[in-house]
C-alpha cells in the first residue's frame, strides 16, 4: 500500500475531534456524552416482567447529538472549523444545548410511551436503569474495536443477570449490536427483539386511527440488517388513516444523515434534508420513523411547511389513546 | 494526490449546486435504463454464476496472470506482470516517447496509477477519448463514477468547458457538444503514436482481453495507432472466453445497459498472411501490442480474508449510483475509486490514509449491498477497513494509545 505525508493526518485529526471526544467519554464513564446517569433517568416503573425494555440511552443521545450539530452549524459558520469548535465546546455546552431542547424533552419521553404501549399489548415489561446503558454501536461501526470490546465487556456484565429475559430494544442500532455483535465479542447470548417485531407478533391494534396521510421511513439498520420491513407497516396500517411508501423504501430505503453527524455534520444535515424532500414529495402530513437517530436527524432538518416527523412509538401511543 | 484536502473538497461538494443537479440527473437516468436492463430473465442466476467464477479465478489470480501472459505472448504480443504502480509506469514509460500523441480509452486501472499525468509529465500529448473522461480531463477533476466519470458535471458546465477549452460556440444542445468532442478528437486518433486502454475482463486460456463501450472510442484508440498498450488489473482475469462473456454480460446489465454498442476482443497485434501465408504483423491495426498486468496491492487484498471480496467487483457502478451520498457529493465520496467499495480499493492500491478518509465518509446505509450483482458485503468491509486502519494510524490520529 502507498503512503502519504502528514497532510492527510492533519485533516483527519481535525475531522475526528468529536469522535475522539465521544471515545474519551466512553472510556472514562461508558457514556459517549460523558453525562451522569441522572441525565438519562426515565419515568418507567420497574417490575419483574418477562420483557426487559432496553433503550441503550439512544433516544437521549440521538437528540443531544442532533442538537449539538444544529448548534455547530448555526454558530460554526464555515464547517472546516467544526473540529476546533467542538474542542472548545466541552460538556457544559452539550448540557446547555440538550437542556434547552424541545426535541430532547420530547425524545426523552418516548421509551416510557413504549412501555405503556407494550403493556397495552399485554406484554409484561420491566425496566432496569442500571442495565440500560449505551452498548457502543458507534465504536463498533467506526471500527474502534478495542474500545468496543472494553465497553461491551462492561455492558455485558450489567446485562448478564437478565439473560433469561427477552430484551426489547427501542433502537435498531442497539438491537443490531446486541443481537449480532455481542455474542461473538462477549459471549453474551441474549434474546433481543425490536419492539416493532414484538408488537406485530402480538397483533397490536390501537383503539383509533390517526387522521392524515403518513409515509414510513425505513431505518437502514432495521430494514436491511434486522430485516424488519413489513412489521412496522402492519402496525401503522392499523394506526393511521392512510399509509404510503416512497420508491426508495423497504430494503431500498435510504439514509437519514445521522451516521455522518460525528465527522461530517454538514453532509449529515444535507442527507437528512434530501431524504425529507423525497418523502415530502409524496404529499404526506407526517413522516414516521422507527429509530431515534432517524427521528432526531430528520426532525432537525425539517422546517416550516415540511411534514411532521414522528416516531412509530408516538403514533402507536397516540392511536392507542395517549394516556393509557 | 499531494496537497489533497479530502474532507475539505467533500464539504465544498455538498454546496456545489451544479454537481447536485448533474449527479441527480445521472441517478435518475441510471434507474430508468437499469429498469429495462434488468428485464433479462436469467440476470440473477447469471450473476450468481459469475460470483462463483470470480471466487475461483480470484483465488488463483497469480496462476491465471502467468497463463494469460504466456498465452498473449504466443499470440504475438508482449506481456508484463507489474508488481507495483512504479513498475507499471516504468514499462509503459519505455513505450511512449516525449512528443508522442497518446489516445486513451477510459480505464480505472490507468486512473489508479496516474498514467495520464505520468505520461504528460514525460512530454507526451495524452488525450482521454471517452467523452466523460475527456470532460474530466478538461475540467481537471477526479473521475466521479467508474462507468460515467463525468457524472455530476452538469450539461451547462460541459458547454462552458468546451467553449473555453475547445474554442467552439455551443447553443445549448447536448448533441452539439458531443459533435465538438468528436471533431476535436478525430485528428488525434489519426495522428496518434500510441493507443492505451484498460480491460473489462480477460480470458487466460485464449489470451484475449475484452473491453465494452458505447462510443467507439476504444476501437479507434486501439486500432489506429501502431502501438497499443493494455493496462489490466490482475483481478480481471478469468479462465476462459466463455467465463469472460458471462462476466461482461452481468457487468453491462448492472451498469444499466441491455447491450453495449461495441464488444472489443484483442489477443495480440494486427496481422495478415494474405500474401503466400507469410505472416506480417501490423496490417491495419497496431504492429505492437503490450499487455501490462497490474498487481499493485491486489495480491495483498487476495491474502486478506476480510478484503478478498473486493476483488470480485465488476466496476458496474451500480453501488455508487445507489449510494445515498451520490446525489449530494458525487465521486467526492471516494478518491479515483468511489463510494464504499472505493474505500477498500483506494486503501490497497493508492493510499491507506486516503482510503481511511473515504471509509469514514461511508454512512453504512447498505443500499450498495442490495444492488451489487455479486452481493459483495461492502458495508461489512468498510467497518473492517476502519478497524484495520485505526489499528495502524489510531495513535497518530487520536494522539494517544492505539484505538
Amino acid at each position: 500500500m502507498g503512503g502519504l505525508g502528514g497532510e492527510v493526518f492533519e485533516e483527519l485529526r481535525g475531522r475526528l475531534r468529536l469522535l475522539a471526544e465521544l471515545r474519551r467519554n466512553i472510556a472514562s464513564s461508558g457514556d459517549p456524552l460523558g453525562l451522569p446517569d441522572d441525565f438519562y433517568r426515565l419515568e418507567i416503573s420497574g417490575g419483574g416482567g418477562e420483557y426487559l425494555l432496553f433503550t441503550g440511552r439512544e433516544y437521549v443521545i440521538a437528540a443531544v447529538m442532533a442538537e449539538v450539530v444544529s448548534y455547530l452549524l448555526r454558530g460554526g459558520g464555515v464547517l472546516a472549523r467544526i473540529g476546533v469548535a467542538m474542542q472548545r465546546l466541552g460538556l457544559d455546552v452539550v448540557r446547555l444545548v440538550a437542556g434547552r431542547s424541545k426535541l430532547f424533552e420530547r425524545m426523552k419521553r418516548i421509551p416510557a410511551m413504549l412501555a405503556e404501549v407494550l403493556r397495552a399489548a399485554g406484554l409484561d415489561v420491566c425496566y432496569a436503569p442500571e442495565a440500560d446503558v449505551y452498548p457502543g454501536s458507534i465504536l463498533w461501526e467506526m471500527g474502534l474495536s478495542d474500545d468496543f470490546r472494553r465497553l461491551a465487556s462492561s455492558v455485558a456484565g450489567r446485562l448478564r443477570p437478565y439473560e433469561g429475559k427477552t430484551i426489547v430494544a427501542t433502537s435498531p442500532h442497539s438491537a443490531e449490536v446486541l443481537s449480532q455483535v455481542y455474542p461473538g465479542v462477549t459471549g453474551l447470548r441474549l434474546r433481543v427483539v425490536h419492539y416493532a417485531k414484538l408488537l406485530a407478533e402480538k397483533d397490536f391494534r390501537p383503539a383509533k386511527r390517526l387522521r392524515g396521510r403518513f409515509a414510513y421511513h425505513d431505518p437502514c439498520r432495521l430494514a436491511r440488517d434486522l430485516g424488519l420491513v413489513e412489521e412496522p407497516r402492519v402496525l401503522l396500517q392499523a394506526a393511521v388513516e392512510e399509509l404510503v411508501d416512497h420508491p426508495c423504501s423497504g430494503r431500498m430505503t435510504t439514509c437519514c444523515g445521522a451516521p455522518a453527524e460525528a465527522i461530517l455534520p454538514r453532509l449529515a444535515r444535507e442527507a437528512a434534508r434530501y431524504r425529507l424532500e423525497e418523502l415530502k414529495s409524496l404529499g404526506v402530513d407526517a413522516v414516521v420513523v422507527a429509530c431515534p437517530f432517524c427521528l432526531a436527524s430528520l426532525s432537525s432538518a425539517s422546517s416550516k411547511g415540511d411534514p411532521r416527523v414522528v416516531d412509530l412509538v408516538e403514533v402507536l401511543w397516540e392511536a392507542a389513546g395517549g394516556d393509557m | 494526490m499531494r496537497g489533497l484536502k479530502y474532507f475539505e473538497e467533500l464539504e465544498s461538494a455538498v454546496s456545489n449546486r451544479s454537481l447536485r443537479i448533474g449527479a441527480e440527473r445521472y441517478v435518475k437516468g441510471y434507474r430508468k435504463i437499469f429498469e429495462s436492463a434488468r428485464r433479462y430473465p436469467r440476470l440473477t442466476s447469471l450473476a450468481e454464476e459469475v460470483r462463483v467464477i470470480k471466487e475461483d479465478s480470484v483465488s488463483r489470480m497469480e496462476e491465471l496472470a502467468k497463463q494469460l501472459a504466456d498465452s498473449f505472448r504466443e499470440n504475438g504480443g508482449e506481456a508484463h506482470i507489474a508488481r507495483t504502480r512504479e513498475e507499471a509506469l516504468r514499462v509503459i514509460g519505455d513505450l511512449v516517447r516525449p512528443g508522442d500523441i497518446v489516445v486513451k480509452g477510459k480505464s480505472m486501472t490507468c486512473e489508479e496509477i496516474g498514467l495520464r499525468e505520468f505520461l504528460s509529465e514525460k512530454g507526451a500529448e495524452v488525450w482521454e477519448t471517452d467523452l466523460g473522461e475527456f470532460i474530466v480531463q478538461l475540467a481537471g477533476i477526479r473521475p466521479m463514477h467508474p462507468v460515467n466519470p463525468a457524472a455530476g458535471v452538469s450539461r451547462e458546465e460541459v458547454f462552458r468547458l468546451f467553449e473555453e477549452k475547445l474554442g467552439v460556440k455551443l447553443s445549448g444542445d447536448v448533441a452539439e457538444a458531443v459533435e465538438a468532442a468528436r471533431r476535436f478528437l478525430r485528428g488525434k486518433y489519426v495522428n496518434a503514436d500510441v493507443g492505451i486502454s484498460g480491460g473489462n475482463v480477460a480470458a487466460a486460456e485464449e489470451g484475449i482481453i475484452l473491453t465494452v463501450e458505447n462510443e467507439g472510442n476504444i476501437r479507434l484508440s486501439t486500432t489506429l495507432p501502431r502501438r497499443y498498450v493494455i493496462v489490466l488489473g490482475m483481478e480481471k482475469i478469468v479462465p476462459t472466453i466463455e467465463d469472460a462473456i458471462k462476466v461482461l454480460k452481468v457487468t453491462w446489465r448492472y451498469a444499466g445497459y441491455k447491450a453495449p454498442t461495441y464488444i472489443n476482443a484483442v489477443s495480440g497485434p494486427s496481422k495478415t498472411g494474405d500474401i503466400e501465408k507469410v505472416i506480417v504483423y501490423g496490417a491495419h491495426g497496431p504492429k505492437e501490442v503490450h499487455l501490462v498486468i497490474l498487481d499493485n496491492g491486489r495480491t495483498a487484498m487476495l491474502r486478506s480474508d476480510a478484503f478478498r471480496e473486493a476483488l470480485y467487483c465488476l466496476r458496474c457502478g451500480a453501488c455508487a449510483y445507489e449510494c445515498p451520498l451520490f446525489p449530494l457529493v458525487g465521486g467526492y465520496f471516494g478518491y479515483k475509486y468511489v463510494s464504499g467499495i472505493g474505500a477498500v480499493w483506494t486503501a490497497f492500491t493508492i493510499s491507506e490514509e486516503i482510503g481511511l478518509c473515504v471509509a469514514l465518509t461511508c454512512v453504512r446505509a447498505g443500499r450498495c449491498r442490495e444492488v451489487c450483482p455479486l452481493r459483495i458485503d461492502i458495508p461489512g468491509m468498510v467497518v473492517k477497513l476502519r478497524e484495520r486502519l485505526f489499528k495502524k494510524f489510531g495513535g497518530r490520529i487520536f494522539g494517544e494509545a492505539r484505538a
